[in-house]
């Protein structure tokens, strides 16, 4: 890419971007429309809920087309003249300025790709030049060109997801500070009343907590308020009992205290009381949450085990 | 910066990494399948188990990639566009047939290496799969697989010479890939406020309270003073973020004691996650996998690379210069090295008494038509040398300019001390 096709190419990226800005600010309930329709048209088994994406700013700040200009001449000059680590930190610290006057991460992630897709392609296609010319064999100018491409993806594609590549974890960051606890996940009650949790070892291998009843009631509700789902548990819970009279989970089944941890951390607690399958009485989808020291407990949904059905 | 880059990838590396890679990860991958049971996951009905990973996070974070038919293509499911999904037993089988591979490729010959790993690739991405579909282990993974993926892609036939080194740097790039881009997706993703906004110590407090009342998942503890919870829950995400966009000098800077510091540095990280809920188990020990272990010059066929002409001049008589030259092996590096005794009279030493060296002050490295004299012409020699306790002590003392700059004088004056004592002469 010669200098005159990169500063087009940047020049398009810096008018897309203000265009953007000022359809969001026009459109922006179109704008989301059309979102929904190509996120649902790419694989969202359930529509997901587009409330917190419908609450755009009336109106973008000024400030944020200021620091896109900011941002499209700084990478202007790390082409024309030599890129320098004085200019990197400015671009990236002039992106963290930006976000701030950008609601959403789509956004964004949008904007950053938009933005940073001239410079960026400008520098892969300059160290793919460089590969071709100087590796020292075809085995290195293969294995550089393809971690050159995945660079290069991984940067540009808002939201990259590749196994065993990925653009990393969601940034951390908490508008609210939690006070007490707000948990809603699946209990197991006993015939004589008593209740244990439904642990994120018993769905092992899938053992992040809340993941796996989460993932059933976002893909298949049906399923999920169905007896089968009820069975489903039985069944992981009758696979799960030899650990657990043990006192061990069903991760530990066979290096004991040694085993790897479940993806959510957890052991045994001490106090726990799990009886053999055939003294549930029932599953309960249940929320409790405590804020200052009020406890409140909903019996959200509740699944009672017909144990001859599940043993068909 | 593209050229050191390229060195950097084409560095060569003894055959013993690439059986450190193997076997750590290995013996990591088979450690996880010992305490997983994917025999469960023929209990699901197959609309939710064959869901795609981007209906299950919030739509904010809309993962472009992790759609139809492109996640079916790398997690090898697309095999179930024509045939249904395995049941309990055959789950069961695949998992255990993963073991089997796995240690396998922990204790198979490196001619087999590339074979091997390609199916621990396929069928670990293919029962991962499952699980990237439940949005589950994204973290705990990657790395793992990322040197799967390595050791499946780079031919070793035709190519036995660079084979070790390739495979290394590109472990290395799987690991800076990894962390970088967590860094940079903070960078696209937060504003600098946000950088700032993580009460890792709040939430651990909140999940521990579950775990205390209600038996729920257990946390891990920290007892520390609140101010330094306080500080460190202030600047610990930022700080993390930092050195994650750092992580570029993993495979720039790639001495053992850089790496076991980064290793340090990541343990701490991943080890704080667990104050959350998580513990990244696989991440703390796949890190042992590029830890230096094996030195590249105690490979004979890699000090021989070099066929550069050396020629080292130095006093004869001084027993220290001897010893000097003589513990940093320099033979084993160079094939044409020429060690010369000062005080001969020869061409060499005429020559270098006409360019106007004074062998009284210093010992020459001739390196082709570049003369590297005292300090210089030491760290030369440490830099390029190898060998046990009194090479690495010299090492210690010469290997650093400025250090070396102090230094070196002061061992010419014991040497003059020396020559007096013993009666001997000057050159």
């Amino acid at each position: 890419m010669n200098d005159r096709v990169y500063s087009m190419l940047s020049g398009v990226a810096l008018l897309s971007t203000i265009v953007l800005f000022v359809l969001i600010d026009i459109y922006s309930d179109l704008l989301l429309h059309w979102s929904e329709a190509v996120l649902f048209h790419f694989g969202y088994v359930v529509p997901p809920t587009f409330a917190d994406l419908l609450t755009l700013s009336s109106s973008l700040s000024p400030f944020a087309y200021v620091f896109v200009i900011i941002i499209s001449l700084i990478n202007y000059r790390m082409v024309t003249a030599s890129p320098s680590w004085t200019l990197l930190s400015l671009a990236v610290f002039s992106v963290l300025i930006l976000n701030g006057f950008i609601e959403h991460i789509w956004l964004r992630r949008g904007v950053f790709f938009i933005l940073f897709f001239p410079v960026t392609l400008f520098f892969s296609l300059q160290a793919r030049d460089y590969i071709k010319a100087n590796a020292q064999d075809i085995v290195s100018q293969r294995l550089l060109l393809f971690f050159n491409t995945i660079f290069l993806l991984i940067l540009l594609i808002p939201g990259f997801y590749l196994p065993p590549f990925f653009d990393g974890i969601a940034g951390w960051a908490l508008n609210k500070k939690p006070s007490g606890y707000n948990i809603t996940d699946i209990r197991l009650k006993f015939d004589d009343g008593h209740v244990e949790w439904f642990r994120a070892s018993f769905y092992n291998p899938i053992t992040m907590g809340g993941r796996s009843f989460g993932m059933v009631k976002r893909r298949d509700s049906g399923f999920f308020y169905s007896e089968e789902f009820s069975c489903y548990l039985y069944d992981l819970y009758g696979k799960a009992y030899s650990s657990l009279e043990k006192r061990k989970l069903p991760t530990q089944a066979i290096l004991g205290d040694y085993s790897y941890p479940p993806h959510t951390f957890d052991s045994f607690p001490e106090s726990a009381n799990y009886f053999p399958a055939d003294r549930i009485h029932s599953f309960q989808y249940v929320r409790v949450s405590k804020s200052e020291s009020q406890m409140n407990e909903d019996v959200l949904f509740e699944w009672e085990i017909n144990v001859n059905t599940c043993n068909k | 910066m593209l050229k050191k880059i390229v060195d950097k990838f084409e560095e060569r590396q003894p055959d013993a990494v690439v059986w450190q890679i193997k076997v750590i990860c290995a013996v990591v991958l088979v450690y996880k399948l010992l305490s997983r049971d994917f025999s469960n996951l023929g209990l699901w009905p197959e609309s939710v188990l064959l869901g795609y990973p981007v209906d299950i996070y919030p739509p904010n974070y809309i993962l472009l990639t992790a759609i139809p038919p492109i996640f079916d293509l790398i997690s090898f499911h697309f095999i179930h566009w024509f045939v249904p999904i395995p049941n309990i037993s055959q789950f069961y089988v695949l998992q255990h047939t993963l073991i089997i591979a796995a240690v396998a490729l922990a204790i198979s010959p490196l001619r087999y290496t590339r074979m091997i790993a390609v199916v621990v690739y396929v069928l670990c991405m293919y029962l991962w799969g499952f699980i990237y579909r439940a949005g589950q282990d994204i973290d705990a993974m990657f790395l793992l697989q990322g040197c799967f993926l390595v050791l499946a892609m780079i031919p070793r036939a035709g190519n036995e010479r660079n084979y070790s080194g390739y495979v290394y740097s590109s472990v290395l790039l799987v690991f800076v890939f990894y962390y970088f881009f967590s860094g940079v997706n903070k960078v696209i993703d937060l504003s600098v406020l946000e950088w700032f906004q993580y009460s890792l110590f709040d939430i651990n407090a909140s999940k521990l309270l579950a775990a205390q009342e209600l038996n729920y998942h257990a946390v891990s503890v920290v007892e520390a003073p609140g101010w330094l919870l306080n500080l460190a829950s202030f600047i610990g995400a930022a700080i993390t973020y930092v050195v994650h966009l750092a992580a570029p000098l993993i495979f720039m800077h790639r001495s053992r004691g850089k790496l076991i510091f980064y290793w340090c540095f990541y343990s701490v990280f991943h080890v704080m996650s667990s104050l959350v809920g998580i513990l990244f188990a696989a991440n703390l020990l796949v890190w042992l996998a590029i830890i230096p272990i094996f030195s590249m010059k105690k490979d004979p066929e890699l000090g021989r690379k070099n066929d550069e002409n050396i020629c080292i001049v130095y006093d004869g008589e001084c027993p220290f210069c001897s010893n000097f030259v003589m513990v940093a092996n320099l033979k084993k590096r160079y094939e044409n090295l020429k060690i010369i005794n000062a005080r001969n009279n020869n061409e060499t030493t005429q020559k270098v008494k006409r360019e106007g060296y004074n062998l009284n002050d210093g010992m020459l490295v001739i390196r082709g038509d570049e003369m590297l004299f005292g300090a210089e012409a030491a760290r030369f020699i440490v830099l390029n040398g190898s060998g046990g306790f009194l090479y690495l002590f010299y090492k210690a003392i010469l290997s650093h300019q400025k250090v070396a700059d102090v230094v070196y004088p002061m061992l010419v004056v014991l040497r003059k001390r020396y020559l007096k004592l013993a009666g001997k002469d000057l050159i």
